[in-house]
This record gives structure tokens, sequence and C-alpha cells, in this order.
């Protein structure tokens, strides 16, 4: 695979505090979300102010429609379900709506890498169970799917036969095994932070810091965005 | 000169909840300065050992450190003077980032942002890590994995350095790096390994252990010269002391 489809690409919004780049998510879909039943111009002008935030980005195409890939499908089946369960007019305002809401979910990913994200999270006092248990996964989402992939490739060089029924159930024995030494591992790495102090506190470090670019560039989108619905209403 | 004590373990037992007794009467002291290798087979009790010298087990017997016996109501401070690097740094790095995961201890330790942030800052830098900063750990090779595990601990400032299995899984450039890097550090350093060779490379004392006691303590060289000792207790002499031997011969 293509490395730059990886990394976020550099651009100033990088430099901006994640914070920030999270507002100015949430006050675009509550924008998108709030446009009545054919507002086409209100729609037009927010693909436009999208379309300005994603150039601002520096993302390209191909990297766009690499994020975009996996969401589609789930974009087109809730589309079809309305199309089937109700009018026309319905079925072009979900599919507006979603594919805005999914364009700016790309921004947001393409400008802020998770672990600021989570750094946002926890500033912006979200319970600090949940931006645990979400920073861990993101630690270990990859140290499992490695496990899980050696374990796979030890059972198939011991069941090389092609896979059938029977193969579920020591599917289930592996995904137990799994369990198992995630469960192990939960405990060695709380072992490890017991170690360094941790006395159940979860103190971690603040790298980011508001500046004049951040409020700035803020009050600007929000004005943007006043001034298109209000205009379109 | 008397060296002072950093470690002393005084008939120390321990029994895991299973019932399996993995410590049966431990007693030995580390002097301060000195660099000391645990060997023994698998399932000698040497990492059983190493997570009492911080109190994350807690056998019967005791275990001092720098005179002060280790109690509930001292683990902080203890935990500040021992620091312990795991076998696997996937255990030890849960943070998302580099940077994070090593200012993890000494925020701990209560110093503020910024002294956190030197802190880590200067411990990367000792371990030949600043570029991986900001990196998150699953994108380091397993030998940097490694080399930010041992910066998590320096970054705390410890006086005892306690390592499980350091040279474990590394190719030998990365074993290498690794080997002269803990041995530049200035710190007391007890060090849990089957690679004879880096424990006489590293240490210049030696704890024999097997099933939970102490067999032989005593100088590096001297121990794993002893071939019947090494035969009995599931070890062979280590390569470079066969070929001095042989040399000798």
């Amino acid at each position: 695979m293509n490395l730059y489809l990886l990394q976020h690409p550099q651009s100033w919004l990088s430099n901006l505090d994640s914070r920030t780049k999270l507002a100015v998510f949430f006050v675009y879909v509550l924008a998108v979300l709030s446009t009545k039943p054919g507002a086409y111009l209100a729609w037009l002008s927010l693909t436009g102010l999208l379309l300005v935030l994603l150039a601002l980005a520096r993302l390209q195409i191909r990297w766009i429609v690499f994020r975009l890939a996996p969401v589609l499908p789930f974009v087109a089946l809730g589309a079809f379900g309305v199309l089937l369960g109700g009018s026309k007019e319905m079925f072009l305002q979900v599919t507006v709506k979603m594919l805005l809401c999914v364009g700016a979910a790309v921004w947001l990913s393409g400008t802020t890498p998770f672990t600021q994200l989570l750094e946002a999270f926890r500033k912006l006092k979200v319970p600090p169970l949940l931006t645990v248990m979400l920073s861990f996964m993101f630690r270990y989402l990859f140290v499992l799917a490695e496990e899980a992939v050696r374990m796979s490739r030890a059972y198939q060089s011991r069941c090389p036969r092609r896979q059938t029924l029977k193969d579920a159930e020591n599917i289930g024995r592996l995904a137990g095994a799994l369990m198992l030494r995630t469960y192990n591992r939960a405990e060695r790495i709380y072992l490890a932070m017991l170690s360094r102090g941790f006395t159940g506190e979860f103190r971690t470090l603040s790298v980011q810091k508001l500046t004049f670019a951040d409020i700035a560039f803020l009050a600007f989108f929000v004005g943007s965005v006043t001034v298109i619905l209000v205009a379109t209403h | 000169m008397r060296v002072r004590e950093a470690i002393r373990v005084e008939n120390l037992h321990y029994r895991y909840p299973d019932g399996t007794y993995a410590l049966k009467g431990v007693s030995f002291c580390v002097g301060e300065g000195e660099s000391v290798a645990i060997v023994g087979p698998n399932g000698a009790g040497k990492t059983t050992l190493l997570l009492h010298f911080n109190g994350i087990l807690r056998g019967s017997g005791k275990v001092f450190v720098f005179g002060e016996e280790v109690t509930s109501r001292n683990l902080l401070a203890v935990r500040k003077l021992v620091g312990l690097v795991f076998q696997d740094p996937d255990d030890q790095l849960f943070m998302p980032t580099v940077l994070e995961d090593v200012a993890f201890g000494p925020l701990n330790l209560g110093l503020s942002q910024e002294e956190a942030v030197k802190r880590a800052i200067n411990a990367l830098e000792m371990v030949g890590m600043s570029y991986a900063a900001n990196k998150s750990p699953h994108q380091l090779s397993f030998g940097e994995r490694k080399r930010v595990a041992i910066a998590t601990v320096l970054a705390m400032e410890p006086k005892v350095l306690v390592l499980d299995e350091p040279t474990a899984n590394l190719d030998p450039r990365s074993r290498r790096q690794l080997l002269s890097l803990l041995r530049r550090l200035e710190v007391t350093k007890i060090v849990a390994t089957h690679d004879l060779d880096a424990a006489l490379f590293l240490c210049d004392k030696a704890i024999l252990m097997d099933d939970g006691q102490i067999v032989a303590i005593g100088e590096t060289r001297e121990i794993f010269s002893d071939e019947a000792l090494m035969e009995a207790h599931g070890l062979e002499v280590p390569p470079s002391i066969l070929a001095l031997q042989s040399r000798s011969d």
C-alpha cells in the first residue's frame, strides 16, 4: 500500500489545536443536519465550504477516496433503505446529508491524528474512563491484530485442508485463546503501569495549546456557516 | 570503603494463587553501583523475584531498598528508586505516542508538565530515540520499542534499573546497541537473562537460581565457568568462555 495514504498530510491546519478542528467538525455537521428538505442552495454552499476545508488541508483526491471507500457502502445502504421506505426528496436529503457529514469526518481524520483527538477529548472533559479505553484500544488494536495473524498462520500451517464447518469450532477456540492472551497481557500492562507510579489517576501530557490562529479560524468558520444558513433560509 | 546496600532480600517466599511455589527462601544483597545478573532455567523464579524489588508482588520475607523496607506505605517512593523494564516492550508501552509514554512515569511522580516533557526528552536522547517522540509505538521496530521501554524507566531517574530479559528477540545489531547502552548507564543494574554472554558483558556478579532458590552467588565468570554447576541447573557454559578455555588449553 502507498505509504502516503496512511499518513496525515501536513498543512497549516495540522498546527491548529485539535479542539478547534473538532469544534469545526461539529459546527459543520450541525449546520448540515439543520438544513430543511430541498435546501439545494444551502447544500451547494456547504459542499463548497467542505471543498475549501479539504483544499486547505492539502488532501489529495486519492487520499480522500481511500478514506471514503470503507464508508460509502454504508452510505449507499442507508440511502437505499430510505428510497424503499420514503419519497425521492427524502432519499436526496438523506444521501446529501450523509455524504457531507462523512466528508467532514474525512477532513477531520486527515487533519488530526487520533492521538491528538484523544487529547482534545480529555481537555473537553470527556469522562476519563472513555478516553483511557479509546487510548488503549488505539495502542493495542495493532498488537492484537498481529497476534491474531500469528495464531491464524500457526493454525493454517497445521490445518492445510480446505476450511469446512468443522473449522468453525476450531476458530472459536482460537478466538477464546486470543481472549485469554489478551487478558494476560492486560494484567502485565497493569503491572507495568504500577511500576511507573500509577496510583489510579491517569495523568497525561498536554502537548497542544490554543492560539490566536485557532480562535481566528474558528470565528471565521462559524461566521461563514452562519452566513450560508441565514442567506439560504 | 563499604559499599552502600541498594537492594537486600531476606528469606523471601512467594506462592502464586494457583499454589505454585515460585520463591522458597531467597536471600541476597546488591550493593549500590553493582551490576548483577540473575540466571537460571525457565520457571526458576527470576521474574517473580524481580517483581518484588518494587513491591509489585509481596511475598513473605523482607525486601529492603536503600535500607528501607518495602511496605504498602512507601510503594511510590520505592518505585521511584527502582525502575523495572519488562520483557515485552508492548506491555511496557501503553500510551498512544512515545513522548506521552515516556512522560507517564514522571507525571505520576507529581512533576509538572514542563518538567515531565524535559525528562522524557532527555531519556529519549539517552537511548538514541529522540526522533521517535511523536510516533506511535506500533510504528517502531522491536529493537526501537525496547530502547523506548528503557527510556520510560530512565525518565523516572531510578537508582536501580531492573531488566527482565533485555536482549530477548533482538537481532544481533539491536542486541549490541542495547548492551552498549546499558553498560553506559551509571546506575545499579539487576538483569534477569538467559543470554549468558550478555550477562558476562554487563555484570561482574551473578546469582544462579533454580526451583525458586538461590543455588550460587559469586563472580559471573567464575559461576559461568563451572560446567558441572551450569549443567546441573539447565544452563551451559557460554561460548565466549568455552572459546577462552580452548585457547588456553
